[in-house]
């Protein structure tokens, strides 16, 4: 919370919604922190996550034309996705797994894992932005 | 505008933080030149927020916060109040005027650091390279620079390996590449790519293993073929 509060002056509402800022700020300050705490080599670059996932020095307008998005989309889109795809979406937000990791795990083959988070970012990206076309 | 994309896969791993380091650096290549994927990795963003926001600590006993971690994040605001200072906000060297690492997304320019002292090495008479120190031990992480109109010797793949398109453009059999670009290469891919006429192509490549080249020059070149993961 810390390092929302000293980001703070950087929030922009236009841009994104404050939960969706503060999850970018907590996950990138759990990348770093595991980074510090596991081994590396004395002679490193000092890349932090914030360098890679770089959500501050974006200014391109069609990327935030959706941005602001409605909490309860999601939320509900959450609510109706298939368990199998939450339960594979949710091991890798919130326990920080790979695809490889919750495939072991749930003793399913990697195909499986994969096509579930597939299906479940598929069905996000319709209904977050349904008249778009191709990507 | 970039035509070959990151899997869905890939890009969630990116969002929720749990894709490899050195493929997260290939992945903000691309997303510094594709608005598409930046959208996706946004909405992916706002996914993990309502996950983040829907899981109660009862979920997870180890994150259980501490009784006093309001009034430590407090002192901890006033003290930082206390001792302001404007710190410099980056330290990328920013005074090369060299237009094509100007373009470059942040994380790349951090660990090229000074353009001119990058170490190319030599390849093949086409294709130089040089070794980037991303802080991880997993992949390899270079720099390729084939020359204009110049052709790399034909290659398998021995793990996988990410090419991201940085500057220039490139072709193989399977089409051809452009900045943003991102190119997914495993075991069994094999590919001889070759940079169009009009300029030299720089590209960002992150490999688990040694390329494996083809015909009689791999039967004696491929043994001493190494990575330098850094």
């Amino acid at each position: 919370m810390y390092k929302v509060w000293t980001k703070a002056p950087s929030f922009d509402r236009s841009k994104a919604a404050a939960s969706t800022w503060i999850y970018t700020i907590a996950r990138n300050a759990r990348i770093d922190f595991i980074r510090k705490n596991g081994s590396k080599d004395a002679n490193t670059v000092e890349l932090i996550a914030e360098d890679i996932w770089d959500e501050e020095n974006d200014n391109q307008p069609y990327v935030y034309l959706n941005q602001a998005r409605d909490k309860a989309t999601v939320d509900q889109l959450l609510a109706e996705l298939p368990p199998e795809q939450s339960e594979c979406l949710k091991k890798i937000y919130m326990e920080g797994k790979s695809h490889v990791e919750v495939a072991n795990e749930l003793a399913l083959p990697l195909g499986t894992v994969k096509s579930r988070i597939r299906l479940g970012v598929k069905k996000l990206q319709s209904w977050l932005t349904p008249a778009e076309g191709v990507c | 505008m970039a035509v070959y994309h990151p899997s869905e896969v890939e890009l969630t791993e990116y969002s929720a933080g749990t894709l490899p380091w050195a493929l997260s650096i290939a992945m903000a290549a691309h997303i510094h030149f594709c608005p598409q994927c930046k959208a996706r990795v946004n909405e992916l963003n706002a996914l993990g927020a309502q996950l983040m926001d829907g899981s109660s600590a009862s979920d997870n006993p180890s994150s259980q916060l501490a009784p006093d971690c309001l009034s430590k994040t407090l002192s901890r605001i006033r003290q930082a109040g206390a001792d302001e200072q404007v710190q410099p906000s980056d330290s990328v060297p920013s005074k090369t005027s060299n237009s094509v690492f100007d373009g470059l997304p942040k994380a790349i320019k951090k660990i090229i650091g000074n353009p001119k002292e990058l170490s190319w090495s030599f390849v093949s008479p086409s294709l130089r390279a040089a070794r980037l120190s991303a802080g991880q031990k997993d992949y390899e992480v270079s720099l390729h620079r084939i020359k204009k109109g110049g052709s790399v010797a034909e290659h398998d793949h021995r793990g996988l390996e990410v090419v991201v398109v940085l500057d220039g453009s490139f072709s193989d059999e399977n089409g051809t590449y452009k900045p943003g670009d991102y190119l997914v290469k495993n075991p069994g891919d094999c590919h001889r790519p070759t940079a169009t006429m009009d300029r030299d192509c720089l590209c960002l490549s992150i490999v688990e293993a040694p390329v494996s080249l083809t015909g009689l020059l791999g039967k004696f070149v491929n043994p001493f073929l190494k990575i330098n993961p850094a």
